[in-house]
């Protein structure tokens, strides 16, 4: 239950922070939060020989407006997330996703990008980013690149983040005007979805225009339900035809088995979550 | 009384010992071994009935686990209820929605078939299957 030793380096800016991974290779982990690195530390599941802590950056937190989007610094916490006015304003479904993510007291320690990065396929955050098309700003020794949502999540835990790299901001387009729900199912409360559903709907004289959707847990990464959004498309926000349309929910999916439920069972809710989603972001 | 009816209902339909098939315990944390918070739990009645103990000079009793006795048995009974309508007469413990879930599609989706749970209840009790096949 105690970690193994580490040297501890606490750099003040991403710069110091990239030349402390520069210069100790696979051999560090970063730290944001620590809501899901410490569990695995204490359990000696990893035992990294350097963590470098990203608490001491400032320009890593904040919330700012850029023309068309949304700039999320990385180590901003999902408590200043889910209250922040403009996420509110412009990113409705984040507020709907960090509301039901883990509890309070991980809310105030944990971090929008830490979460990400992490890539647990039962976050709660990556479907909601995959839906409404985030883009990663990663730095690195050589400057900045910018990754889209479809080609961040690469696999179980496993991200377009490379050796020596690190996620600064995350850039979420604005939805303003769209409605948005996050419909989660779980056995006890503020535990990892079992399946989860991140809906945003933009309705227009009770048709539904455009709408993003996606899954967590169904697969080894989020996963965009697209032919849902298709099939949503022009349709009234109705009962019927949404519940028609959110039986797609399972196309292109893979879900895991475990303890909460096997790969079958985890078809059945899907689309059951995905209409509740669609209809309570429809406001119907 | 409150800590002991929680416990009762949590083996109902979350705590379970999970070993794999090498024998080890795969339930071994809080992350998978399922505990209620007072999120997940009801709010409780609680009545007295006061007749004191004759074989102590306080008259008093243990109170501790009273609630853990008659509340697993009181939400399993009530969760195969709900579901007798799909001829489910038992779900083993804990009754997980995928268990619930599985237990419905294996009936034979006809409460009156041989071999289901005898009414351990009034016959004429209110609401006992309405919407069938719903």
């Amino acid at each position: 239950m105690i970690p193994v030793q580490f040297d501890y380096p606490a750099p003040t800016s991403v710069e110091e922070a990239l030349a402390a991974l520069a210069e100790h290779g696979d051999d560090a982990k970063v730290i944001a939060g620590g809501q899901s690195l410490l569990p695995v530390l204490r359990m000696r599941l990893n035992a990294p020989e350097v963590v470098v802590d990203l608490g001491g950056i400032a320009e890593l937190r904040g919330i700012r407006e850029d023309g068309d989007a949304l700039v999320i610094g990385a180590m901003t916490t999902h408590h200043d997330v889910l209250n922040d006015p403009l996420v509110k304003e412009h990113a409705l479904l984040l507020v709907r996703a960090e509301h039901q993510l883990a509890d309070a007291q991980i809310r105030h320690r944990g971090t929008f990008g830490g979460a990400l990065a992490h890539a647990d396929p039962a976050g709660d955050l990556g479907a909601p980013a995959l839906a409404l098309g985030a883009e990663f700003v990663i730095a690195g020794s050589g400057g900045s690149r910018t990754v889209a949502a479809d080609d961040f999540f690469v696999d179980l835990f496993e991200t377009a983040i490379a050796e020596g790299e690190l996620l600064t901001e995350i850039r979420i387009p604005k939805f303003t005007g769209w409605g948005a729900h996050y419909e989660k199912f779980v056995r006890v409360a503020h535990q990892w979805p079992i399946v989860a559903v991140a809906a945003a709907v933009k309705v227009d004289g009770g048709t539904i225009s455009e709408a993003r959707v996606g899954l967590t847990n169904m697969g080894s990464t989020p996963i965009r339900a697209r032919s849902v959004e298709e099939a949503l498309v022009g349709q009234p926000a109705t009962e019927d035809a949404v519940a028609s349309a959110a039986a797609r929910a399972t196309e292109g999916t893979n879900p895991p088995s475990d303890l909460n439920g096997a790969a079958d069972y985890r078809s059945h809710p899907a689309p059951v979550l995905t209409r509740r989603a669609v209809l309570a972001a429809a406001g119907a | 009384m409150h800590g002991g009816l929680a416990q009762g209902i949590a083996q109902a339909l979350w705590e379970e010992a999970v070993y794999d098939d090498a024998g080890t315990l795969v339930s071994g944390s809080f992350v998978d071994y399922l505990l209620p918070t007072s999120a997940d739990t009801i709010s409780f009645e609680v009545d007295h009935t006061t007749t004191a103990s004759t074989t102590n000079t306080l008259g008093t009793k243990g109170v501790g686990e009273a609630g853990t006795i008659a509340s697993t048995p009181a939400v399993v009974n009530a969760v195969v209820d709900a579901v007798r309508q799909f001829g489910v007469n038992d779900i083993q413990m804990p009754c997980t929605p995928e268990r619930v879930w599985r237990a419905i599609h294996a009936g034979d989706g006809d409460a009156a078939t041989e071999g289901a749970a005898a009414p351990h209840f009034e016959e004429d009790a209110p609401n006992r299957d309405e919407g069938a096949g719903a």
